[in-house]
């Protein structure tokens, strides 16, 4: 029997490689690569996407499909899975995570999903999707965010619109809107859909850096696999399973982690502070309140 | 003028799919090439009256335009024009389809007419607004249309019927003789709305070219009236709302026993509606300000539509995205909606801190629908429980347009993409649907199937069906680059097309 998929919904800069990293540690799971599946109905319309963007948001996918039905994510594998892909065109998107599902059994797919959450219409259909999978909201703090995101597009020449601010005349980078925009719509949703027996969860990053072993057993729990002393260890261990390490040149990423997780689940330096509640933090009311709502007091 | 039906398809209503909305393979092309003239290129108005869908026309669109001060940057120009506008035949046009025997039929053709300069013209060149009322004075309703006259002729009228068959002018609103046309026909309180616009002047010395914006007046003012017939027209607000920056009141909308206007403002858009019930001068009250807060990005408020207990305010920047006077641009449209207690939601755009609090896209898609060519949200219509909009995308001029003074970034993506592959994936309008304002999915963004189709300019739900009405000024001919050559040539899928898709109003 394939077991239900989880799935972690978060923005980007949160954490989700590193929660799936840690999860498909577990014996009875495998953590995929960002699929960016879920952004149209049919695979035709998914590649015309990625023909577009200037992203490199194929590299999950791709590196999936190579693994799991072309003989290895090798150079040769990556070209195969764009053939795979071509001549699928004609199938749902949905169908083809349900294939990669079955593919994985009996292991439980971990999914992680930072692009989703940005569109309402793509959780729909990540939800219908999996309609029996269960759905990880994964939250961090909107300072700790902020400062991560600019510190990543500093080093970008292409802003992507949604970092910004387009009130007046020029707009400028203020990553808090992109923060409350994803938590608002995940929680939003996930309210709806809790209500219709959907399995949710949420799970606060800078709780699994505080307390890693006591949440990582309460999501074993929760996903219905064993848990014991060696297995959390090796769950905080450095990621292991067929994605954990980078790509081949034509496909590097769709698991992108920051550096120092590559050793395993370690609290980084700079989220042992504190954030500045207390003070004038320069976020807007609506941040402050949804960030209270998510126990960020 | 009658004309042949396109295929043998069924006269009856389709059966309805309100629980999907209608997708791309329910819309049926029922009309194409401009009803067969390929210069008449926008659908314009449309209304439905007495049982028959009535079409009013903008002709020659691309021809006017080239004449127009500051003229469109596009060389070679899109389609063949003469070099004098008068060897355009440009006496636009009513068309009338009876669905149930899938007939179409012209049933008014403009005159042409004595100028003031003695030279014969075209009585009107386009009919903008379509409106069923009953008038003090009427027997019953009728079917009033409203024009564009040429600078050269007397101001338009606004013309009634009462068969949809004979259509004679009612007495002229008193409106100053620079006005060229009206904007909407808004029926509110037993009253007809309506705002005069395309003010503008001819210089005769230099090949008639026109000083004159297509979406901007002398006059920013509604007025009211009703009775169409009587010429007597009440002004309804103070001009402009009080704001000189409002240079027109480009579109109307009854919602929630008030009516409500959206501007035209270089600053932003500025949305306003009545206060009470009294007769006019209504008592206003500025709903938006500053485009949302998003600034000239948002400078016109070009849609307005109800739905489902909320009024859908659409946006844009004149002239397609890029307002070429003001050099405002280029930027794509937001979409948003207000509720009955004046407070607003961001639906499609740019997220933003505002006064009225932080605002973000709750569909998930950023301006144009993630279409950086979507200068308009254009027109939006309610059919069977879902909202449907179109856009206005101007990517097809890109093969026109001179790009060496982009900047390097912008130029550079447009390279990386490709002219041929940005104009065929993003070269046509797009329509979308939504059952609730928040979750959109695409009917079409290819201009079903035509890049040629700029824009979706007219929608009517109807008794019998969705009907979906284009703006396409890339016909009867088509500047192509052949052998390193630009040559015209042919083009069968420029002119207007009206498609039809199932369900009831």
């Amino acid at each position: 029997m394939t077991p239900a998929p989880l799935t972690i919904l978060s923005a980007p800069h949160s954490g989700a490689a590193t929660v799936a990293a840690a999860l498909g540690n577990h014996p009875a799971a495998i953590a995929l690569p960002e699929l960016h599946l879920m952004h149209t109905e049919r695979i035709a319309d998914l590649l015309q996407l990625f023909g577009h963007t200037s992203d490199r948001i194929a590299d999950g996918l791709l590196r999936c499909i190579a693994e799991l039905y072309c003989g290895g994510q090798t150079e040769d594998g990556i070209a195969q899975a764009r053939t795979y892909l071509e001549r699928r065109a004609d199938w749902t998107t949905a169908a083809l995570l349900d294939q990669i599902i079955e593919s994985c059994a009996p292991r439980t797919v971990i999914l992680h999903d930072t692009a989703s959450p940005l569109r309402v219409t793509d959780l729909d259909r990540c939800f219908d999707a999996l309609p029996w999978g269960a759905f990880l909201h994964l939250q961090r703090h909107p300072l700790h965010f902020s400062r991560d995101a600019r510190e990543h597009l500093s080093a970008r020449l292409d802003i992507p619109p949604d970092y910004k601010d387009h009130g007046g005349h020029n707009p400028r980078i203020d990553p808090q809107l992109m923060w409350y925009r994803v938590h608002d719509t995940i929680a939003r949703e996930l309210q709806a859909r809790s209500a219709a027996d959907m399995r949710t969860r949420s799970l606060r990053l800078e709780d699994l850096y505080a307390t890693p072993r006591d949440c990582l057993a309460a999501l074993c729990a929760w996903m219905g696999w064993h848990c014991d002393p060696e297995t959390l260890a090796v769950m905080m261990g450095p990621p292991k399973g067929p994605f954990a390490a980078r790509g081949p040149q034509s496909a590097p990423g769709g698991f992108e982690m920051p550096p120092e997780h590559c050793r395993g689940l370690v609290v980084p330096l700079s989220e042992r502070q504190r954030a500045p509640w207390s003070r004038d933090s320069g976020f807007a009311t609506e941040v402050r309140q949804l960030a209270r709502q998510l126990g960020y007091t | 003028m009658v004309l042949a039906p396109l295929s043998s398809e069924q006269t009856e209503a389709p059966r309805s799919r309100s629980k999907d909305g209608l997708r791309r393979p329910d819309f049926r092309l029922i009309s194409r090439a401009g009803f067969g003239d390929g210069i008449n290129h926008y659908a314009h108005s449309m209304a439905w009256f007495e049982d028959n869908l009535y079409i009013g026309i903008s002709r020659a669109t691309m021809h006017a335009n080239k004449i127009n001060i500051p003229k469109p940057d596009l060389s070679p120009w899109p389609v063949d024009c003469p070099d004098d506008i008068r060897d355009v035949e440009r006496r636009t046009e009513i068309w009338r389809y009876n669905p149930r025997i899938n007939q179409w039929r012209r049933v008014y053709r403009a005159p042409m007419v004595q100028g003031r300069d003695g030279n014969p013209w075209p009585r009107y060149i386009s009919f903008r607004g379509m409106a069923v009322f009953q008038g003090k004075g009427d027997p019953k309703p009728c079917l009033y249309v409203s024009s564009w006259s040429p600078l050269l002729c007397d101001p338009p009228d606004i013309l009634r019927s009462e068969d949809g068959l004979n259509f004679a002018p009612a007495a002229r609103p008193p409106f100053d003789a620079s006005v060229r046309s009206f904007r909407t026909l808004q029926p509110f309180n037993d009253r007809i709305h309506t705002t005069p616009t395309s003010s503008g002047a001819i210089n005769m010395q230099r090949m008639l070219e026109r000083r004159s914006q297509d979406s901007v007046g002398g006059n920013s003012t509604i007025y009211a009236t009703d009775d169409i017939a009587s010429g007597q027209w009440t002004a309804t607000c103070e001009e402009g709302f009080g704001d000189p920056a409002n240079l027109t009141v480009f579109e109307m909308a009854n919602f929630n026993g008030h009516l409500y206007a959206g501007t035209v403002n270089p600053n932003g858009m500025q949305l306003w509606r009545t206060v009470d019930d009294r007769p006019p001068p209504y008592r206003w009250k500025k709903v938006l300000d500053c485009g949302a807060w998003r600034g000239p990005a948002n400078e016109v408020g070009v849609g307005l539509c109800v739905f489902k207990g909320a009024l859908y305010v659409s946006t844009g920047v004149l002239n397609g995205g890029y307002h070429r006077k003001l050099r405002i641009g280029p930027y794509a449209a937001e979409l948003m909606r207000v509720w009955p207690d004046d407070s607003w939601e961001l639906l499609v755009g740019q997220s933003r801190l505002t006064p009225d609090g932080l605002r973000y896209p709750l569909s998930g898609y950023s301006a144009g629908f993630d279409n950086l060519f979507g200068g308009y949200i254009w027109r939006m219509c309610e059919h069977d429980g879902w909202l449907y909009a179109g856009t206005f995308s101007w990517a097809m001029t890109l093969p026109y347009l001179p790009r060496h003074y982009w900047p390097e970034d912008v130029a550079t993506l447009i390279q990386r993409w490709g002219i041929d592959k940005l104009c065929y994936d993003y070269g046509g309008c797009e329509l979308w649907r939504s059952p609730d304002g928040i979750r959109w999915s695409p009917v079409t963004r290819d201009g079903f199937d035509n890049p040629y189709n700029w824009g979706i300019r007219t929608m009517a739900s109807t008794p019998q069906g969705f009907f979906v009405g284009t703006a396409n000024p890339f016909g009867p001919t088509i500047a192509q680059k052949r052998d390193g050559r630009w040559r015209y040539v042919p083009n069968p899928r420029g002119g207007l097309e009206i498609y039809r898709a199932p369900g009831t109003a």
